[in-house]
């Protein structure tokens, strides 16, 4: 007896939660992205000091309970800019890679379903793009373009993109070959409509881990590209930003660096925990 | 009917073959990176050459001619090593600057790559035939915290245990910057014939400066290598994992072949052939964390350079380091490519 595909897909995410219990790892991480989100969009709400906020006559003091993590050289207080960093970091990272997801789908998924030299020219360029380390590459444009930070999500763009271009054009190529692509076609259906409609809802498992995975990465590449100086000024409340600043305090006050490091270990924590739970969870070998 | 060698021959011939798209592909990305988006003559002229000079080296160049006619240029200045001046170098040709730093660089990577495999091969496989156990469950841990620790964290969190809190408790501690003690290099100075100071100590004898260097590029080395150390382990592990599932395994066992030689000689031989893979990618992983890893132990390498390069604007530089990284990569991928298929049988040259 046929379900319909309502049903049938309601089936498929009961029996994902189903796994997802068994899983206490990838629980953990979804909590855990989850909580760091929460207090990053409430950050003005529940920060006790502003991000620019300076008190000057409480320099380089030591985790108090009126500065729980801490203040650094300017007076600064590091728990406030923890948060306001979050903020800032999730909404860079998060921009960059729903603008990635978009823009190497679109290309992936033409080049995959028309095949022929656009999918050969395809796998050239991002064979080319994918052989230079992500770091590098963005290092790359962004002294090209200049210090800011719209530059910045504009050089971690052009280096996470490929590798989406890439996975999607697999999978439409996979699913391609599948029966219920002719009896589609078969009704007369035109091709585009194909694709959006029935190609890509089923290739989408594969995105959402990736996806989860990258956003880990593309916090590690903001953090790491901002401690070398770029992207954004420095002592702005950016979490690899603060590090480079407190550097110099690593042995003196090493709280100042500690803490910044600490939130981007715990937020890529998350991540990819949950990814590597998403992709056990979702692997079709593995269901049923 | 070709002997196998001659087969061999055309494969490789035919990987190298491959290799000229690619390479062109990234010239071509660093062609519009220099010449396009960003005004060229930059590279070429320093704070006291006068707008006159600055238009005759504009024209020399080439730079004023169409984006073709440019572009024929590029390669050939590529080629001839004329790559511009370092504004972050005092306008040292960067060329000759690349040449200076990158066996610093490269002795770093290859220190880093030999822990991978020397710790992560090894902890892989037992992580496999003790799946699950405490062992399986730390290295799992160690393989996420490579991706989700920043390499700078990592390495100040390194300085601090291993220097600063071993220094302050009186005990033996690691150096935490620079490649060798300036006292130990004037009393035993070093005769530097290829740049690697462990390799050229080693050939001349220079005991102390050999043991020096040795101490000081441990933690370096570790923190560059630590991400792909995760990676390393983690393909390791699955990849024993899938070949002792296999039948072939079982059927040495049913022969009443001891554990052990199940064990190294059977399935070990046939699960590195993945890892030679991994290890090959993860040479990417590793020059890519080599700017900041250089940074934060004062390492005089290509990645400081680069990463210091950014601060000023140094164009010529991060391009210059973007171009060398890249290209060792892509050979790193093509000779991993043939030890692969030379490897696995299965694999027919294809």
């Amino acid at each position: 007896m046929e379900l319909k595909l309502s049903q049938r897909r309601l089936q498929e995410l009961r029996y994902s939660l189903h796994l997802l219990r068994n899983s206490p790892l990838t629980v953990v991480g979804i909590v855990l992205v989850i909580v760091v989100v929460t207090i990053a969009l409430l950050a003005p709400l529940i920060a006790p000091y502003g991000p620019e906020q300076r008190i000057w006559t409480d320099k380089i003091a030591p985790p108090t309970p009126s500065h729980f993590f801490g203040t650094d050289d300017t007076g600064g207080d590091i728990f406030s800019r923890v948060l306001y960093g979050y903020r800032l970091d999730i909404a860079i990272s998060s921009g960059v890679v729903v603008v990635a997801v978009i823009f190497g789908s679109v290309l992936g998924s033409i080049a995959g379903f028309l095949g022929g030299r656009i999918d050969e020219g395809l796998m050239r360029v991002t064979d080319i793009f994918l052989s230079i380390p992500s770091l590098i590459l963005a290092m790359s444009i962004a002294v090209v373009l200049g210090r800011s930070v719209f530059n910045l999500e504009l050089a971690l763009t052009v280096t996470w993109w490929p590798a989406y271009a890439r996975l999607i054009r697999g999978q439409v190529i996979v699913e391609k070959q599948k029966l219920y692509v002719d009896a589609v076609r078969a009704y007369g259906i035109g091709s585009s409509r194909i694709l959006f409609k029935h190609i890509l809802p089923n290739s989408i498992y594969p995105i959402l881990v990736k996806t989860t995975l990258d956003l880990g990465a593309a916090i590690l590449t903001t953090a790491a590209l901002s401690f070398l100086g770029f992207g954004v000024e420095p002592g702005a409340a950016e979490l690899g930003r603060m590090v480079a600043d407190g550097r110099q305090f690593v042995f003196s006050a090493p709280w100042i660096v500690s803490a910044p490091g600490l939130a981007i270990f715990v937020l890529c924590l998350g991540f990819n925990l949950m990814g590597d739970g998403l992709r056990d969870i979702l692997d079709p070998r593995l269901r049923r | 009917m070709a002997l196998p060698k001659t087969r061999l021959l055309v494969y490789i011939l035919r990987r190298l073959l491959l290799l000229i798209p690619v390479l062109s592909g990234l010239l071509i990305i660093m062609f519009i990176l220099s010449n396009v988006v960003s005004d060229p003559v930059n590279a070429y002229i320093t704070v006291r050459t006068s707008p006159a000079e600055i238009e005759q080296i504009r024209h020399a160049h080439h730079f004023d001619a169409p984006v073709f006619v440019q572009f024929f240029y590029y390669l050939v200045d590529v080629l001839r090593g004329d790559w511009g001046l370092s504004t972050s170098l005092q306008y040292e040709p960067v060329t000759s600057a690349v040449v200076r730093l990158f066996p610093a660089t490269a002795e770093l990577a290859i220190v880093a790559i030999i822990i991978q495999i020397v710790l992560g091969i090894p902890l892989g496989v037992i992580s496999a035939l003790k799946k699950d156990k405490a062992l399986d469950h730390s290295s799992r841990l160690l393989a996420l915290s490579g991706s989700s620790l920043p390499v700078f964290w990592l390495g100040l969190i390194f300085q601090y245990v291993l220097f600063y809190g071993l220094k302050s408790a009186n005990l033996p501690y690691l150096p935490s910057e620079g490649r060798v003690s300036y006292s130990v290099l004037v009393a035993h100075p070093l005769h530097t014939i290829t740049g690697f100071y462990l390799f050229d100590s080693l050939i001349t004898g220079n005991l102390p400066v050999f043991q020096d260097a040795l101490v000081h590029i441990i933690m370096p080395a570790f923190v560059l290598g630590f991400a792909g150390l995760g990676l390393v382990t983690r393909i390791t592990r699955s990849s024993m994992l899938e070949v002792m599932r296999q039948d072939y395994i079982t059927s040495a066992r049913a022969k009443g072949l001891p554990e052990r030689i199940v064990v190294y000689k059977h399935a070990l031989k046939n699960a590195i052939i993945p890892t030679i893979t991994i290890v090959g990618l993860s040479f990417g992983v590793t020059l890519g964390g080599a700017p900041i890893t250089e940074t934060i132990f004062s390492w005089p390498g290509l990645g400081n350079w680069a990463a210091s390069a950014i601060l000023n604007a140094d164009r010529a530089a991060v391009l210059a380091f973007a171009l060398v990284a890249a290209t060792i990569i892509i050979l790193i991928n093509l000779v991993v490519d043939i030890l692969y298929s030379l490897a696995d049988p299965r694999v027919g040259y294809a």
